[in-house]
């Protein structure tokens, strides 16, 4: 455990990188390359905003939240969504003690500090706005009773691109309360090689092998990071850019429902805590640029065209990132 | 047929429009149709139910097989609409006979799958020819809108099946669920009564669609006679002489009606015109053909006679004398393109020499799209391996070196001659932002200008950055790298670089970035 820097201390920012980067060296013990996931769902867990992460399965994403719990001692619940989970599964509900008489609030799994809801596209949307909810509010109404979600809390949800058979997709406005879309990828041969190699190495069994990580801060570092993360420098010129990026996507052919300005302020949200993980007190064009496609490519809806064309967000973000001028500062 | 009396306009239609004009007819006179049509059915039914009872298939079977019959009482009607006469079913049934009398077994037997089947049916039934007459009638008659009566008749066979496909889908959505009935299952497994409803909406569907379908064949009949016999000019001219004085009348009557219209036949109807028959030679005086041989004199004669055929022309062609010191390879190379020919022999047959030099033509363009073809792909080659191959290479002819990157003028001529004495010279003068400006933008315009380094003006420093990896050598990159960071500090920071740094970037600058100094 690291002693807390007081916020006068210079060297703050020296310490964060450093944490962060120990916390990204910590999580590779378990999981094997991808860097850029990584780099982001830290980005999006010092923003303090909840990820979305898309990926066939087996890639590994629940051994990333789960190594993430680990390395800072936090509370680690998982739940995997199926069509009949109700609202209650997840939030909690009132059960009558027989012995005293009285009805006891039984808190669901959402109070935790990282939640791992395991393809949320399966359950039905009131289950899914339930969640949702508490992502936005970080707070549950229960009985009548508001109950804070205690910080950090940060979903990771995941759900899956192919097997859309009897799945709900996410609505637009919910997507958009998820700060980063995180798209995961099949990793090279390199790192498939090692993967495999570590997975299968006195192991008995499947099961996911996190002991290897070490917890490396409390709850109060973690929303030290998080403040840290929240009073890195952005210029004006930098705002200026992200929200050009942002307000092209509403004019740009083939889109027809652009990011609206929670798009903008995700995106500068991520934008600091990516530059607080790169060491640096200040953001820069790059950090946008480099932030763009997570942020924005679930709050853009493609228009019947270019879905035909077949042209993803993606490429269309990298369309728009082409076109609009850097800044100056 | 007079014009003036019809019961509608006749005017030079399109095919869609005759089809038009003829369900206009139906939907005009829609009535006596159905009544002589219910009629018919009636009749029919009376005739099949004593024998098909048990068998409704083949009652529907029959049915559709007779439908040329039941056609004639649809024509019938619409062929007095035509005049402006609405035809009862007492009507009908008084021409019963003259009806059905010609061509109704031609029509139930062999020219029952005709494609023009509704196109043709006025031919016999209402002009009443049959066996040559009436093949020499229908190939006039179809001879500019056949494609229209295919039309029309797949047409009327694809909207008889959607209705009747209509039918039975409404009746399968309507059957509760889990019904013992399934109406895909099989006409066999059906109860009888389940067979003569189902027979019933066959009939029904195809009542519906047959009269359109005989409607559609007869506008489109109406239209060609119109074409044909000029009805819209006769029925232009007869208003004109309503209007004019006798004299005229006469004078347009002779002059042109009498030009236009054919003689009527004994029975009222138009003559059929010998439209296949050989044409009629224009000079009877010439008589028949000469032998070959008295022609070919004859021609012979003209072509020596006539001063028409003694005409010269001088014509210049590029051509190669060879001179015998060219070397070797260029003579067989000239001689490929510029060798001259030996004249043709004279040949009996100016087919065959004409496709002799189209050959020859042919042949020459080959060899030349031959060689041309692999000399361009020799220069392609060159072309797309020239990193390779060491040949200078331009930039792409698409691209332009920005005026400014990442909001910077990197222009060549907006940076003074001496870049890092004029930044101390900022520097000192207390502008240290411009001074690390005009170092980092000098920086982007030698990588820019003189590196070939393609820079959009969506860069940032670090897309720069990136770049320069690829073009500069390792010290200099570094300097780069450091130059980009220093900048980014004071850009988006505010955070000044100590006079040691920035005296560091100015001595290295020269050496990385070479040009200017």
């Amino acid at each position: 455990m690291t002693n807390l820097p007081t916020p006068s201390d210079p060297s703050r920012i020296q310490w964060a990188a450093e944490q962060a980067e120990a916390l990204r060296t910590e999580i590779h013990r378990a999981l094997v390359g991808q860097e850029a996931v990584v780099g982001q769902v830290l980005a999006a867990f010092l923003a303090g905003g909840h990820v979305l992460l898309e990926g066939v399965p087996g890639l590994g994403k629940t051994l990333l939240v789960r190594a993430l719990a680990t390395t800072f001692q936090g509370a680690f619940a998982r739940i995997q969504f199926t069509p009949d989970l109700m609202p209650s599964d997840v939030m909690g509900h009132a059960v009558w003690d027989m012995k005293s008489e009285q009805f006891h609030l039984r808190k669901g799994p959402v109070f935790t500090n990282l939640l791992l809801a395991d393809e949320v596209n399966r359950a039905p949307a009131k289950t899914q706005a339930a969640l949702l909810e508490v992502m936005q509010e970080q707070q549950v109404s229960l009985e009548g009773r508001t109950l804070p979600v205690e910080a950090p809390f940060m979903v990771l949800a995941t759900q899956n691109p192919i097997e859309q058979e009897g799945t709900y997709p996410l609505p637009e406005a919910q997507l958009d309360r998820f700060l980063l879309k995180v798209q995961m990828g099949y990793p090279d041969a390199s790192e498939e090689a090692a993967m495999v190699r570590q997975v299968t190495t006195d192991t008995i069994g499947d099961a996911l092998r996190v002991e290897g990580v070490r917890p490396l801060m409390a709850a109060p570092e973690v929303l030290e990071l998080q403040r840290l993360a929240a009073s890195v420098r952005v210029d004006d010129a930098v705002l200026d850019y992200a929200v050009r990026v942002v307000r092209a996507t509403r004019q740009w052919p083939g889109i027809a429902i652009g990011a609206g300005p929670r798009g903008a302020i995700a995106l500068v949200r991520v934008v600091r805590a990516h530059a607080l993980l790169e060491g640096r007190d200040f953001a820069t064009p790059d950090d946008v640029k480099s932030l763009a496609l997570p942020a924005l490519r679930h709050r853009l809806q493609r228009s019947p065209e270019t879905e035909i064309e077949g042209l993803g967000s993606d490429d269309l973000l990298q369309a728009i990132l082409a076109k609009v001028p850097a800044p100056r500062a | 047929m007079k014009p003036g009396t019809m019961g509608f306009v006749p005017r030079a239609r399109t095919a869609m429009e005759a089809v038009d004009l003829g369900l206009g007819l139906l939907q005009a006179h829609w009535r006596p149709v159905a009544g002589v049509w219910g009629l018919q059915v009636l009749f029919l039914l009376g005739l099949f139910l004593p024998f098909l009872f048990r068998t409704p298939l083949w009652c529907l079977l029959g049915y559709w097989w007779l439908k040329p019959w039941l056609d004639r009482g649809v024509l019938f009607v619409l062929s007095r609409a035509v005049f402006g006469q609405s035809a009862s079913v007492w009507d009908f049934l008084r021409e019963w006979r003259a009806v059905h009398r010609r061509g109704l077994a031609a029509g139930l037997l062999w020219r029952r799958l005709s494609p023009l089947r509704s196109y043709v049916l006025p031919i016999f039934q209402l002009e009443g020819l049959h066996g040559a007459g009436y093949r020499q009638r229908a190939r006039v008659l179809t001879r500019q809108s056949a494609g229209a009566g295919f039309l029309l008749t797949c047409s009327g066979w694809l909207f008889t099946l959607m209705t009747l496909v209509g039918f039975l889908a409404l009746l399968q959505g309507m059957m509760p669920p889990g019904s013992r009935v399934e109406l895909w299952s099989g006409f066999d497994t059906m109860t009888l009564g389940f067979q003569w409803f189902l027979t019933a909406v066959g009939i029904l569907a195809l009542t519906l669609t047959e009269p359109l379908f005989v409607a559609g064949g007869f506008g489109l009949y109406l239209n060609r006679r119109t074409h044909l016999e000029g009805w819209d000019l006769e029925l232009a001219f007869r208003r004109l002489a309503a209007r004019l004085s006798l004299v005229v009348l006469l004078l347009l009557g002779a002059r042109s009606l009498g030009a236009q219209e054919p003689p009527p036949a004994p029975d009222g109807e138009p003559v059929v015109q010998a439209e296949g028959a050989p044409p009629t030679p224009k000079h009877p005086a010439e008589g028949p053909l000469r032998p070959q041989e008295e022609a070919h004199q004859r021609a012979q004669r003209i072509l020596k006679e006539d001063p028409a055929f003694r005409h010269t022309e001088e014509i210049r062609v590029l051509s190669y004398e060879p001179t015998g010191r060219e070397p070797h390879w260029l003579r067989s190379f000239l001689d490929f393109f510029f060798a001259k020919k030996e004249p043709a022999k004279p040949s009996g047959s100016r087919n065959l020499d004409f496709l002799k030099g189209l050959w020859d033509l042919i042949a020459l363009v080959g060899k030349v799209m031959l060689v041309g073809g692999l000399l361009a792909f020799v220069l392609w080659l060159i072309y797309r391996f020239r990193h390779r191959l060491g040949l200078p290479v331009a930039r792409e002819p698409d691209w332009e070196a920005p005026a400014a990157v990442a909001g910077l003028d990197i222009r060549p001529e907006s940076l003074p001659p001496d870049v890092p004495a004029a930044a101390r010279h900022l520097f000192v003068r207390g502008e240290p932002r411009a001074a690390l400006a005009l170092l980092y933008r000098a920086a982007l315009a030698e990588l820019v200008h003189r590196k070939g380094m393609e820079i959009p003006a969506s860069a940032t420093e670090g897309d720069c950055l990136r770049a320069a990896g690829d073009h500069l050598d390792p010290g200099p990159a570094a300097i780069f790298k450091t130059l980009t960071l220093t900048w980014q500090r004071l850009a988006y920071k505010d955070d000044l670089p100590t006079r040691e740094a920035f005296e560091g970037l100015c001595e290295a600058w020269p050496a990385a970035f070479g040009g200017r100094s």
